[in-house]
């Protein structure tokens, strides 16, 4: 009789576990197959990443083709970046896969997706490459900005902010991944020689490391004047900081990439530059070029990637923008690179209110 | 004399546990105001009555009446509510706690807004400790108190109740004489304040000191109710045993051989207390084939001695041990185990058993090597190993793999006991070896030991059962706070002489 | 007093084996195993473990026996008695350490521009002074909880925090010494010899088996195993019947981070990277429900290796349930799953030995708040997946929540029924 207890509370804890999987076999059924971006984190930055591409999905007529598009989220190790191209290769129903690469020269991620291209699931990257050196037949192109112009013209802005020189220190996530490597090289190749790189501090996407980060390069570096934000969650930790400690007049803060928080925080006056990529056209055209190498339609891949073959020709360039207060910024067209585009904040808010996006 | 009504009425209880029936159809009455006692071997099922009636165990068959109505209990509180409190045998305080607190466990005394109100439970703990006879201070911690003033704390704890039924199991089981006679005065009292006294001993003399009657049980079933002035105690354990016990007869003297163990000024020092000293300066020698019989009360050093000589005791002993004619320091439990000394320690079920194995298990645990082959241990030959010693000591069992925890208290001694007869020691330890055991397991373990002895055995045992040394040993060492205070050969012992010594102050004996 | 039944949750003989095959709670959860297998194959839309058995069977397989290797360790620790919460962080602390001997001896195969294959010599002394290192840390543990008198809690609980920092630490410092620079918070392995080998499926269960094997062989069958038993059932017991304990529990815990050595060496070949900051963070806490879902009681001296094995197996096969079902980050809903599974499992465990008291379910005013805990996780879960099947979440939750409310109620009231007529 006490068994019958027992049982019958497995019976309910067992209902609630049993109906997921029954009621997702539901609605999978009807999906057909799926195109995968993979990220390593949540923030502002791949939501806007995320609308790009649901917009594609609408825009291409992905269920038409029996196609949708869905975006993952692996923690960021590499670890469970390999399991999920693991489960994706044991799957059937897997068209095609974008990801943003948590270790650049990760050998195991590499032959991971040369396999999955293998089976005829194409391969792409975007935000954040493989070794281009070694890992380039990994994937078919890499999507994104070219991460180290970027950090580079963030550099012109300090520059620009400074221009007798000054010491920073960059904040970012995990200080191995190639996006953050290369921003950090570009920083410090854009700003010059007059400017001294103090410190390059990672917190492994935990926002609040990321503000004692701040707190702690405040009280060991007494001659830092610039703050970099490299992440695009940086920006509002750093910005959390400065307002805590009150010194804003002491530092410059230069910062990646436009959270909606970081950009109300440009209009309050607390941030100096912005470099903006344009995930929404990362998430976007991932899935353009995804569908495209599907259904194996050679106009639109011409189209997007016109210097394939040639070296670099599978780079795909979503822009730059520098985005600066309305209001006294001393820093001009001239001083960036012909492609980046400056503009002051009314305008970059002008321009997401365009594709319905809260930040960039 | 008038027939009153009953207090309590026990009908048809029937208490199962998985694998054993511990009551069978139960039945009998409790009339107020009497001391009735309860008496029955190890197993009879008198402690699980008890706890049926103290609410300790909720559900079981049958019926309980208090006062001719039919009352169940959910739990203690229930019982306690309805007037019986329980003073159990083993204690259950809170040794980081003081007095006043255990005494008021669960039902502490508050102050406006529920604070607590430690001044009032101190001051009635005084009045109860009092009137126990108790010298002890209310705040002062249970661990630091001597066993008998823990027994009083936990007396009180059931007195503070004002209960009118009392349960007490075996309580004077760790208590010195003194003790006794004091917790005689205090029953005295309680049954003029008209208190009705349920009483678990297995201690003949007391029950018919104390009772007016007596209900025997015996596998867990009632065998009678008995008044005390009709019967006698060779009757009584007569209907316990199901059978006559003789006073054990071990036959023709022993003859013991050359000296194995030596002895010399050994002490063990205590760290932080004001004797100062565990032992100090005992030196004795014994003899192959000779039982020697460490007697003394509680605290007076008699488990340390066995400690000391197996090294483990909390710190290393000063002084000499020459055994076997070399001198031997041990460290740890298993240096002495390969000298050839074995203990069997007292409170078996923390410190001796290993709940979770079978009785082959338990009894090959210190000699298992002898049974492998090539580093994997051979089934085969444990199971003889294991067998032997069940037959050797006849141990009731169904069987070897039996779980251990099936077996009657008498059984799981042996079983330790036969643990340790596989090392073939030259020097075998016994710590209280016949606390718990039954009537007719105990004759069975003195003859046991005689054998042993015979067979060449050197063995040290210790009792806090007077008529149990006389019986069993050849000569007997008194021990009293720490001090050798007398040594008696057979011949020259009685019980009277041996008390003196142990309750002495100073003289130490000298040769 | 009867039972010539052998206590089920003691590591039974070999015979006891062909006697009893179906020795109760190992074959529990062997059915269980199956069953979530086959649930699998039905709820998955793509059938895949059905039209790719062998793919699938070696993904699980690969799985399990990286977690059944230090699984092991954690199953003899708790059965003597102990537990070790390092696990994970010796996995990244010993990765490191390999990756270290290797890039110390021969930096040209770690230089991405370079690439050498690495010489066997080379490997092999990474290897071995990675075992080292594993027992030494053990020999530590040891050290700190019986020499300091440490619980083994607070003792791993500080190598837990302390190994991985140990490890950036090391890492950065060599990476700097080797390469300038500012140093690497990685070393990356670039010979694909060593990836293969580690990386390849028979090869680590042929590993895994083996260290079963011999664990199996030892808790069961020799001195030193029982002797474990004894020690984790009664401490004071095994000491004073001769055992020297303090023996046995550098014996336990050298085990336990020596399995993890090995687990170590295995993970920086799956994961081409030697990354301290993320390797093994948090599989301590896998190792130790696969060790308690396969029978092994916190308490000490119960538990058995087969019964370990099939934990790990079982946990893994409905993590890979959970991913085959839930295509799409599902490892949103891991956590969720294999935490009821846990409870569920183990909880059948105490069920079957213990019984439990009498004490009702949903008795008592806790009984209600779990009522409402209960009916609310049911309804939140509908809702959940709801949402995630585009069916109508609202009307799905309501209606969950509502069947377990009913069948809720039904037990509580059933259980107050049982009660009042137990009196005749």
């Amino acid at each position: 009789m006490r068994g019958l207890m027992g049982y019958s509370c497995f019976i309910v804890v067992g209902l609630a576990i049993t109906l997921l999987p029954l009621g997702c076999s539901n609605g999978g059924g009807s999906g057909g197959k799926r195109i995968i971006l993979l990220t390593n984190g949540n923030s502002p930055f791949w939501d806007a990443g995320r609308a790009g591409m649901q917009e594609a999905e609408k825009d291409l007529g992905l269920q038409e083709s029996g196609l949708r598009a869905i975006f993952e989220v692996n923690d960021s190790t590499p670890q469970g970046q390999i399991d999920k191209l693991r489960q994706y290769a044991a799957q059937t129903d897997v068209a095609g896969v974008c990801l943003s690469a948590v270790v650049a020269e990760n050998q195991r991620v590499a032959e991971l997706m040369r396999q999955l291209r293998k089976n005829g699931v194409p391969v792409l990257t975007f935000d954040s490459d493989v070794d281009r050196e070694k890992m380039r037949d990994a994937r078919f192109a890499y999507l994104g900005t070219d991460n180290y112009a970027g950090g580079k013209e963030l550099g012109r802005c300090a520059k620009g902010l400074r221009p007798d020189g000054g010491a920073y220190v960059t904040f970012v996530g995990t200080t191995g991944a190639q996006n953050a490597m290369e921003r950090v090289n570009g920083f410090g190749d854009g700003a010059g020689d007059r400017f001294k790189k103090l410190d390059n501090m990672g917190d492994d996407t935990d926002r609040t490391l990321a503000r004692e980060n701040v707190r702690n390069a405040m009280i060991n570096h007494p001659e830092m004047n610039i703050l970099v934000g490299i992440w695009s969650y940086n920006a509002p930790a750093i910005v959390h900081v400065v307002r805590e400690k009150g010194n804003r007049k002491s530092y410059k803060v230069v910062v990646f990439d436009a959270e909606p928080l970081a950009i109300k925080e440009m209009a309050e006056g607390d941030i100096d530059a912005m470099v903006v990529q344009n995930p929404y056209r990362m998430g976007y055209d991932a899935v353009k070029l995804l569908k495209a190498l599907i259904m194996d339609d050679q106009t639109t891949i011409k189209e997007m990637l016109p210097h394939d073959g040639q070296p670099d020709g599978d780079l795909y360039d979503t822009g730059l923008k520098v985005v600066i207060p309305d209001e006294g910024s001393p820093l001009k067209a001239e001083m960036f690179d012909k492609k980046t585009q400056l503009l002051k904040l009314s305008d970059f808010r002008k321009w997401l209110d365009k594709y319905g996006l809260t930040g960039s | 004399m008038t027939v009153s009504t009953p207090l309590i009425s026990i009908q048809h209880v029937t208490k199962r546990f998985p694998g054993v029936v511990a009551l069978k159809d139960v039945s009998f009455e409790i009339l107020p105001g009497e001391l009735h006692a309860i008496v029955g071997e190890n197993g009879a099922g008198k402690s699980t009555l008890m706890k049926i009636l103290s609410g300790v165990i909720p559900d079981f068959e049958g019926q309980l009446s208090l006062r001719q109505e039919p009352i169940t209990f959910r739990g203690t509180r229930d019982a306690e509510a309805a007037g019986i409190s329980i003073i159990h045998q083993e204690l259950n305080l809170v040794e980081n706690l003081s007095a006043a607190a255990n005494i008021f466990l669960g039902r502490e005394k508050r102050k406006f807004l529920g604070f607590l109100d430690d001044r009032a439970m101190e001051r009635a703990a005084e009045v109860l400790l009092t009137q126990l006879e108790c010298h002890i201070h209310p705040r002062q911690l249970v661990r630091e108190l001597r066993v008998g003033d823990q027994q009083l704390v936990e007396i009180a704890k059931a007195l503070s109740l004002e209960t009118d039924i009392l349960i007490m199991d075996e309580p004077t089981s760790a208590l010195t004489e003194s003790e006794v006679a004091r917790l005689f005065r205090v029953i005295e009292r309680l049954r003029k304040q008209g208190v009705t006294i349920l009483y678990i001993s297995h201690k003949l003399d007391e029950v018919f000191r104390l009772a007016d009657r007596i209900t025997v049980l015996r596998d867990g079933k009632v065998v009678r109710t008995l008044q005390r002035t009709e019967t006698n105690p060779r009757e009584i354990t007569h209907l316990m045993v199901g059978r006559e016990i003789e006073a054990v007869d071990l036959g023709a003297p022993r003859q013991p051989g050359e000296v194995i163990l030596q002895v010399q000024d050994l002490s063990l020092p205590w760290q932080g207390h004001a004797r100062a000293w565990r032992l100090r300066n005992i030196s004795f020698s014994l003899r192959k084939g000779e039982i020697l019989g460490i007697a003394g009360l509680m605290g007076a050093g008699r488990t340390e001695l066995l400690e000391c000589l197996f090294g483990s005791s909390p710190e290393l002993p000063g002084g000499q041990i020459i055994l076997d004619g070399r001198p031997v320091r041990f460290t740890n439990p298993a240096a002495a185990k390969q000298a050839g000394i074995a203990l069997v320690t007292e409170d078996r079920k923390r410190l001796g058993l290993f709940a979770n194995m079978n009785v082959r298990e338990n009894i090959t645990m210190c000699t298992l090597l002898e049974a492998t082959r090539v580093g994997l241990v051979n089934g085969g030959r444990e199971r003889a190993m294991a067998q032997g010693i069940v037959e050797k000591l006849n141990v009731r069992t169904s069987g070897v793999e039996a779980a251990i925890t099936n077996l009657s208290g008498g059984n799981q001694q042996k079983t330790i006991i036969g643990r340790w007869l596989l090392v073939k020691p030259k020097v075998l330890l016994l710590d209280d070896p016949t606390r718990g055991v039954d009537v007719g397991a105990k004759a069975e373990l003195y003859r046991l030991m005689d054998q042993l002895c015979r067979e060449g055995l050197g063995i040290i045992v210790t009792s806090s059962e007077l008529p149990e040394l006389l019986t069993l040993c050849d000569r007997i060492l008194v021990l009293c706070e720490g001090r050798l205070t007398a040594e008696f050969s057979r011949q020259e012992a009685t019980e009277q002489r041996i008390m003196e010594a142990a309750t002495q102050r100073q003289s130490v004996v000298t040769g | 007093m009867k039972s010539m039944v052998p206590n089920p949750s003691r590591a039974p003989a070999l015979l006891d084996y062909i006697r009893r095959p179906f020795n109760r709670s190992e074959s529990g959860l062997l059915l269980a195993i199956v069953v979530v297998g086959l649930l699998t194959m039905v709820a998955d839309s793509q059938h895949v473990y059905w039209y790719r058995p062998k793919g699938s069977i070696q993904d699980i397989l690969r799985q399990t026996a990286m977690l059944g290797i230090f699984s092991l360790g954690a199953a003899i620790v708790i059965i003597s008695g102990g537990i070790d919460l390092s696990a994970g962080s010796m996995i990244a602390f010993s990765g490191t350490v390999c990756a270290t001997l290797m890039l110390l001896i021969q930096p040209d195969s770690f230089d991405p521009r370079i690439a050498s294959p690495l010489r066997p010599g080379v490997v092999a002394l990474g290897i071995c002074g990675t075992l080292v290192v594993g027992l030494l840390v053990g020999s530590f543990h040891a050290w700190l909880i019986t020499v300091v008198d440490l619980p083994p809690f607070v003792a791993t609980l500080a190598t837990l925090v302390g190994l991985r920092s140990l490890a950036r630490a090391m890492i950065e410092n060599v990476t700097k010494l080797v390469y300038g620079g500012a140093g690497s918070t990685q070393i990356q392995i670039h010979d694909d010899q060593f990836l293969e080998m580690t990386a390849s499926v028979p090869l680590r269960v042929a590993i895994f088996l083996a260290l079963a094997g011999v664990a199996w062989l030892l808790l069961s069958r020799t001195v030193t195993g029982r002797h474990l038993y004894a020690m984790g059932g009664n401490e004071i017991a095994a000491r004073l019947s001769g055992i020297r304990t303090d023996g046995l529990k550098w014996f336990a815990y050298c085990i336990s981070a020596f399995l993890s050595s090995i687990a170590g060496i295995l993970y920086i070949g799956e994961q081409a990277t030697a990354d301290p900051q993320t390797l093994g963070q948090g599989y301590e806490l896998f190792a130790i429900a696969a060790a308690v879902v396969g029978g092994c009681s916190l308490k000490g001296g119960v538990g058995t290796i087969p019964g370990t094995v099939l934990g790990a197996l079982f946990l893994r096969t409905v993590i890979d349930g959970v991913a085959k079902v839930i295509k799409s980050n599902a490892q949103v809903y891991e956590g969720l799953i294999v935490g009821a599974v846990v409870v569920v499992a183990v909880a059948f465990n105490q069920f079957r030995e213990a019984g439990r008291r009498g004490k009702k379910f949903f008795g008592g005013a806790l009984g209600w708040v779990t009522i409402l805990n209960l009916t609310l996780f049911a309804g939140v879960l509908a809702a959940i997946f709801g949402q995630l099947t585009a069916m109508n979440a609202k009307t799905l939750g309501l209606v969950a929540g509502s069947v377990a409310l009913v069948v809720v109620l039904l037990v509580r009231f059933l259980e107050n029924r049982r009660r009042s007529e137990v009196k005749p």
